[in-house]
């Protein structure tokens, strides 16, 4: 099946052409917010960090900020730094593979006067604006797509409605060609023996698993046991008899096929197929983390509903249940209610591929109409 | 008299699963479940509510409960089809001791 969509760099293509204003560190956020406000095509990207880790933490909040820039999506990016951050602008810069994308940046240290920079970043966003209107669609192959998964703000019904309708379309896309990243580590916990069966790769397994085992460890050195405590009363009173069912509920989402890699947080899959990532169940967080490693698109199903969006990847809200897709009408997109009043799984399924076709042809999701835009990056260690 | 079609108001997740799960809350009645060909008269004796589930075969104690083609955790008692399985007759199999993690 062939998309269309922007020609970025290495045969990838985004189905979004978007222009981003992203501060490299805390301190240039107000700066990235004043500037972005002068243009309507411009999406703000702040966030709390950039400067004060160390080692592996430093790492991941750099390959964050760069796999975020080297998203396909992405067109053209403003970056705005402060100067004396940990994380300069020059590290992001030399992380970007910018191959049809235009990439302009600002110093505030080495600008110094406030209306300069203002009117400078003006000039760099008219420039960018200008640079991406010239850049025609082309035709690619559905397997170039990258399609993220997440489930958020769940209920009872997600387990058994939305999340294995979108393990179908999961199955579809793999056998396509496409790459689909499963993740939210915490809620594979106790699931081990089905991810067993679902991983050939004995190296994938061993990292998979030793990581699962890392965040138990960390939720009791928190206080917290999440093998445990799950699943909970309410889980229970809901029907949920074991912590493999509750884990199997969310892992459903990626369908059938085998998991081909295990990659790090925001780091971009080199696999096709179904690959899981190292993200925590908190969703701004992983999402963030997924679209960081490439995602163009993202499959998000709720029971209770959720506004969230994301600044560079459209993310479709797929409601477990009829009463929310009702009540949060505006927050969602597919409604895989529809089980519960008889519609078969693999219509719904339909639905939600056809929808996701749509989308990546321009059709714009809720998250994307409200302009919701949230982003997190994950952190492993303090701040100094 | 014709009996209501158990499969009507439940879900299979997986053809593997001897579990369905109740998409519906399931009304106090007697209801019909196709078991390995055969056609069952199943009674439902205390209401089973949505999310709930629902045996789909005669269980034995100590076997495994399949659900999303999975195993979810072990019969504790033999448990018939049309019966509801939870925490009353089923154990997770995960053992929560230090010494697993």
């Amino acid at each position: 099946m062939m998309l269309r969509g922007f020609r970025r760099a290495k045969g990838t293509f985004g189905v979004r052409n978007r222009l981003i204003v992203m501060s490299s560190v805390c301190c240039a956020n107000s700066f990235v917010e004043q500037i972005a406000v002068h243009d309507k095509n411009a999406v703000p990207i702040i966030h709390q960090h950039g400067c004060n880790h160390i080692g592996n933490d430093r790492d991941q909040v750099l390959r964050t900020l760069v796999g975020v820039c080297n998203n396909p999506n992405v067109g053209g990016i403003l970056l705005i730094g402060l100067g004396c951050e940990g994380i300069g602008v020059k590290d992001i810069l030399s992380g970007i593979d910018t191959e049809n994308k235009i990439v302009k940046s600002i110093i505030i240290q080495e600008m110094g006067d406030k209306e300069d920079i203002i009117e400078h970043g003006k000039d760099y966003l008219r420039e960018i604006n200008e640079h991406l209107s010239m850049q025609e669609s082309e035709e690619f192959n559905l397997s170039n797509l990258v399609v993220g998964l997440e489930c958020g703000a769940s209920d009872p019904f997600s387990g058994i409605t939305a999340n294995p309708a979108v393990g179908l379309v999961s199955d579809k896309l793999v056998q396509a060609g496409a790459t689909v990243i499963l993740a939210e580590i915490p809620e594979m916990i106790g699931a081990e023996e089905a991810l067993s069966e679902m991983i050939d790769n004995q190296e994938v397994k061993k990292e998979l698993f030793s990581r699962i085992r890392e965040y138990v460890k960390l939720s009791r050195k928190y206080g917290c046991d999440l093998l445990g405590v799950n699943p909970t009363p309410g889980n229970i009173e809901s029907g949920l008899s074991s912590i493999e069912e509750k884990s199997l509920g969310c892992i459903t989402k990626g369908g059938s096929s085998k998991i081909q890699e295990f990659v790090k947080y925001a780091e971009r899959p080199k696999s096709k197929g179904l690959v899981v990532m190292d993200t925590p169940g908190n969703d701004p967080e992983s999402i963030t983390g997924i679209v960081a490693g490439g995602a163009h698109v993202i499959l998000f199903t709720t029971g209770l509903g959720t506004p969230l969006g994301n600044p560079v990847a459209p993310i479709i809200k797929i409601a477990s249940n009829n009463r929310v897709y009702t009540h949060m009408k505006d927050y969602l997109d597919i409604n895989a209610g529809e089980i519960i009043n008889g519609m078969n799984i693999s219509v719904v399924a339909d639905r939600i591929f056809e929808f996701l076709i749509k989308v990546c042809s321009g059709e714009k999701t809720a998250s994307e109409r409200n302009h919701c835009r949230e982003f997190a990056i994950s952190r492993t260690g303090p701040t100094f | 008299m014709s009996y209501p079609q158990l499969l009507k108001y439940i879900i299979i997740l997986n053809k593997k699963d001897n579990v369905g799960v109740a998409l519906k809350d399931i009304p106090v009645g007697t209801y019909l479940l196709d078991c390995d060909g055969r056609e069952l008269q199943v009674t439902i004796k205390e209401e089973i509510r949505a999310g709930y589930k629902i045996s789909l075969q005669h269980i034995k104690q100590n076997d495994m409960i399949y659900k999303y083609r999975h195993v979810i955790g072990a019969a504790q008692t033999d448990i018939k089809p049309g019966e509801k399985v939870h925490i009353h007759n089923m154990s997770s199999l995960v053992k929560n001791d230090a010494q697993r993690i």
